[in-house]
């Protein structure tokens, strides 16, 4: 299978108002994706992950990098065809009660990427809106409501809908489900699914929610402060970490199973501004295995197994495990 | 007796569109000692539930029935310079988006000393040292230091550290949660949940936890309230909520949480809208979403107590019980992540 | 403290469209537009007192300012010879000034050059403002750098001597009003459209219209256009008095609209020189008319901003 999605070295910095320091969101990423398959980008807040996922769109212009679509160079594009190009690549966003205009009826929504991307005229678009609609499991007389009278979750779906309108083969996923109440989150996980399969539609799906994105990933990249530290097979990242970082936030995942108890690893402090990233290893300040020589240059991924790298000096002689930190003490009810 | 004893309360809110019953009945106990969970998706009256106790509700709320009584007193009917009184000294509130809560013209330090000052009648010097041990308590290093930072030189998780701080200074008997990690990152709400579990455990405070994370209540929670559409639906520990939820609403939830969504159930129709809470369904207001909803459901529902002090509020608490036997005959549900 | 989440719960209460069942009539569009707006209209004059009030006083000067040829049959440019600085009685209600006019006639007629004129120059910079906020705001860069610093200048002259020296050094003086006060206001509609703009452009559904495709024109219009309107009826409403205001004042100095044409502020200074003498109804009367107006206008804004407010539901 070839890859769908190839970016490369991709570096995306912002300008700090007011002072001449910039802020490195995204450090040199790379980013492949075969057709039909999701990527999923872990990552807290500051690490970059969004900011990945708008250069794939070139919804921002990277720094440096280069990015393919299909073998297609998205950087070079001139604007009418970067225009034309977001017929084929979408993206569904993070808070569908922000991202969908509150001014504008769910039908003007659903049918303006029709109106912008295709020939139809006022019939065939209201017939493809009642397909989408049905597509995302809602029904047509939604169309005749403003954004306000939805739930989350149905807004969510209509937001899918619009992503969906002109049978894009790309779609970025910024958190699709993580401004979405619990109950009807597996609701919106499902039909992703199943449209990835009927259309095969190749995914990045950005969460920090470990949970979903085990549930959604073929494959997992872990950012911290710009830089993808580990990846590989969803099942090896998620279930056998080997970057400190990756093991830190996996234990801190809260399982919904009391009395389950992980062994835990408690980081000291908090991700640190991305104006002063510390050269070499991102994580050294924090980490309570570094050593000397994780201040120089950045680690490359050292491979575990087939496909599976972590970006850790301490990876080729196995003394990578984060020590546990004392589980808390199992509550009794008294 | 409970520290904290809140029944049948009742909040009307004022909408254009005609009274919203915001909350209909609410009744939850928190004893010494204990963290309790207060769940429920968005809209459920959660917040709403602890503002009432606190007395901060806005112009267009207000209680129409029920008490809340704090160490045998009822806050409610209590002239607002009383409960003033309580409110920072006895009672203590930590709230989501910790920065807007802290004074922006005043440091950190200076703010903790004030509130210990004026509910502890602590000298100067004294309040000032009490705020530097306060912020070592909740980890923060180099706390003489921090004390003169302002809350916009804070990262998130260090203020929300400071909002403890600022919480336990007087040694409250009860603290209010709302939301308190919400919008931080996993590995510090892992440090900040920590904190507050090891605060609670050792000078004896007792939290009532406002959250929608079901892992925040499964691993630091002792007890769990569920909220829908402005009642408790469901009561009980947390074994006994996560491992036999008896609600058919409660069982959604822990349902949701476990997804891992390998198993080939096809998606449905989302039916998710919220209650429309100025004009409720009679009798069990889940009834819309239920999937076991029968014709008897119209009818008010009543508190059945299934044993051990787990309650629920539906007609056929023992129903559920038999469904879950046959789900987990057919299937071993999944865990987590990694589990 | 922040504010108690009381919105949370109350926007819960909206009446939610039950899931299954579609609603009975779903195209509430087109035909019921006028009817729908009618009754929109009247939610808000019985939404408070100054709603009722500004509403009102706007839509009387409004009617009686139209129908001001049928509904006064006197014409206010006749002269009664005999009748100089007569004081109110049947025959004259407002009495007639000191060319023998009648000032009720006047008053009335008056409302249609004061209104033509505020109307007139408002619209004008409301297009001009809005179109080049938008821009600005947007595109940013060098045009929005020169624009700003223009409408620095422009802003820095006090706004009635700079009225005064355009509308004495023309020929045309209504046209000459027009432009100075659309001049004016161009400025006050272009910041605030820029700001409202600047705070909508990083709007997230301002993203995900640039994600779908849309071409910068039409992410103004349609995506962020629409959301500027608020601010914009409220403004609208405070610049309509402001000029109504600068109208009369122009007149009243001197300049601009001249006697014997029938405008308030010409009234107004050409009767002030009999009230020593205790001839008051000349000035009072147009005076009185010309506040009653404004105070409208200024109670209309009012009653929008609270309507509008978000937090009201």
């Amino acid at each position: 299978m070839s890859e769908h999605i190839e970016a490369r070295g991709v570096v995306k910095s912002f300008s700090v108002r007011g002072s001449r320091s910039l802020v490195k969101a995204v450090n040199g990423v790379d980013i492949v994706i075969p057709r039909g398959r999701t990527l999923g980008l872990v990552g807290e807040s500051g690490s970059g992950k969004s900011t990945v996922g708008r250069c794939l769109l070139r919804l921002l212009e990277p720094t440096a990098g280069a990015i393919r679509h299909g073998g297609e160079d998205i950087l070079a594009m001139r604007p009418e065809a970067l225009r034309r190009h977001r017929a084929r690549a979408a993206m569904v966003f993070q808070d569908p009660y922000e991202s969908l205009n509150p001014r504008m009826r769910i039908r003007s929504l659903v049918e303006e990427p029709l109106m912008l991307h295709t020939d139809l005229g006022a019939s065939g678009r209201r017939r493809r809106a009642g397909e989408l609609m049905r597509m995302v499991r809602l029904e047509e007389f939604h169309l005749d409501r403003y954004p306000h009278e939805l739930s989350g979750g149905q807004l969510q779906r209509i937001g899918i809908a619009r992503a969906l309108a002109t049978e894009p083969e790309f779609l970025v996923l910024d958190e699709p489900t993580s401004s979405l109440d619990l109950s009807v989150r597996a609701g919106v996980l499902r039909l992703l699914k199943r449209l990835q399969r009927e259309h095969q539609i190749t995914f990045l799906f950005i969460s920090h929610d470990l949970t979903t994105v085990a549930a959604m990933s073929d494959e997992v990249a872990v950012m911290y402060l710009g830089t993808v530290i580990e990846r590989g097979p969803a099942a090896e990242v998620l279930g056998n970490p080997q970057h400190p970082y990756s093991q830190a936030l996996l234990s801190a995942a809260l399982s919904v199973d009391p009395g389950e108890r992980r062994t835990r690893h408690v980081l000291e402090g908090e991700t640190p501004s991305p104006v002063d990233i510390p050269s070499g290893c991102p994580l050294a300040p924090r980490c309570p295995l570094q050593r000397d020589d994780c201040r120089g240059a950045l680690p490359p991924l050292h491979e575990i197994s087939p496909g599976h790298g972590a970006a850790c000096v301490r990876v080729p002689e196995g003394t990578n495990q984060l020590p546990a930190t004392a589980p808390l003490p199992i509550v009794t009810a008294s | 007796m409970a520290l904290l004893s809140i029944k049948d309360l009742r909040v009307h809110i004022d909408t254009p569109n005609g009274t919203a019953h915001a909350l209909n009945g609410v009744s939850i106990e928190v004893g010494e000692h204990e963290i309790v969970g207060l769940i429920g998706e968005t809209g459920a009256g959660k917040s709403l539930t602890a503002w009432s106790v606190l007395g901060l509700l806005g112009p267009r709320a207000r209680v129409v029935d029920g008490t809340a009584s704090f160490e045998g007193v009822d806050l409610l009917t209590m002239p607002e310079r009383r409960r003033r009184r309580i409110r920072g000294k006895d009672l203590a509130v930590i709230v989501q988006n910790p920065r807007g809560a802290l004074d922006p013209l005043r440091s950190v330090g200076r703010q903790i000393a004030m509130t210990n000052r004026r509910h502890r009648g602590t000298g100067r010097a004294t309040a000032k040292q009490n705020a530097i041990q306060a912020l070592r308590d909740v980890g923060i290093s180099d706390p003489a230091r921090r004390a003169k930072a302002f809350a916009h030189q804070l990262s998130g998780g260090m203020a929300q550290r400071v909002l403890i701080a600022l919480a336990m200074i007087n040694e409250p008997k009860l603290i209010i949660a709302d939301e308190p990690t919400t919008g931080l990152d996993l590995t510090v709400q892992a440090q900040i949940l920590d904190l507050l579990r090891a605060r609670v455990d050792a000078t004896g405070s007792a939290v009532l936890l406002i959250t929608h994370d079901l892992g925040v209540v499964a691993n630091y929670c002792d007890r769990v309230a569920v909220m829908f559409a402005g009642r408790i639906v469901e009561e009980g520990t947390v074994a006994q909520i996560f491992g036999n939820p008896r609600h058919p609403y409660t069982r959604s939830l822990v349902a949701a949480s476990r997804e891992t969504l390998d198993e080939e159930v096809s998606d449905e129709a989302d039916r998710s809208e919220p209650p429309n809470l100025v004009d409720l369904p009679a009798g069990c207001h889940f009834r819309p979403r239920c999937p076991f909803a029968v014709d008897a459901c119209a009818t008010p529902v009543p508190l059945v107590d299934v044993g051990g002090g787990h309650r629920a509020l539906c007609h056929f608490p023992e129903e559920l019980r038999k469904q879950q036997r046959n789900d987990l005959d057919r299937a071993e549900v999944g865990g987590g992540v990694g589990s | 403290m922040s504010t108690p989440p009381n919105d949370k719960a109350a926007a819960s209460a909206r009446p939610m469209p039950d899931a299954g069942t579609p609603p009975a009539h779903v195209d509430h569009d087109r035909p019921g537009r006028p009817k729908a707006a009618a009754r929109g209209l009247w939610r808000f004059m019985t939404s408070s007192m100054a709603a009722f009030t500004g509403t009102t006083i706007v839509l009387a000067f409004v009617v009686v300012g139209a129908l001001a040829d049928v509904l006064v049959r006197t014409d206010p440019l006749q002269v009664f010879g005999s009748d100089l600085l007569h004081p109110p009685s049947a025959e004259h209600w407002f009495g007639t000034d000191g060319n023998g006019m009648d000032v009720f006639a006047r008053t009335i007629h008056a409302i249609q050059i004061d209104l033509v004129i505020s109307v007139t120059a408002v619209a004008i910079s409301i297009v001009v403002g809005v179109a080049l906020g938008l821009v600005a705001g947007y595109r940013g860069g060098w045009f929005e750098m020169v624009l700003l610093r223009v409408m620095d200048v422009l802003q820095a002259f006090p706004a009635l001597i700079l009225a005064l020296a355009v509308v004495a050094a023309s020929q045309e003086s209504i046209a000459a009003v027009i432009f100075v006060i659309a001049l004016l206001d161009i400025p006050v509609f272009i910041r605030m459209t820029r700001g409202q703009v600047l705070s909508l452009r990083d709007a997230m559904y301002v993203e995900a219209a640039r994600a779908t495709g849309n071409k910068p024109w039409r992410i103004m219009w349609r995506h962020i256009m629409p959301n500027t309107l608020p601010p914009l009826i409220i403004q609208t409403a405070v610049r309509l008095a402001w000029s109504v205001m600068i109208v009369s004042s122009l007149a009243f100095v001197g300049v601009g609209i001249q006697v014997p044409t029938p405008e308030w502020g010409a009234m107004i200074r050409h009767g002030s020189a009999y009230v020593t003498s205790g001839q008051w109804w000349p000035s009072v009367f147009p005076g009185l008319a010309l506040m009653l107006l404004v105070l409208g206008f200024n109670l209309l804004a009012d009653a929008i901003q609270d309507h509008l407010d978000p937090r009201k539901d």
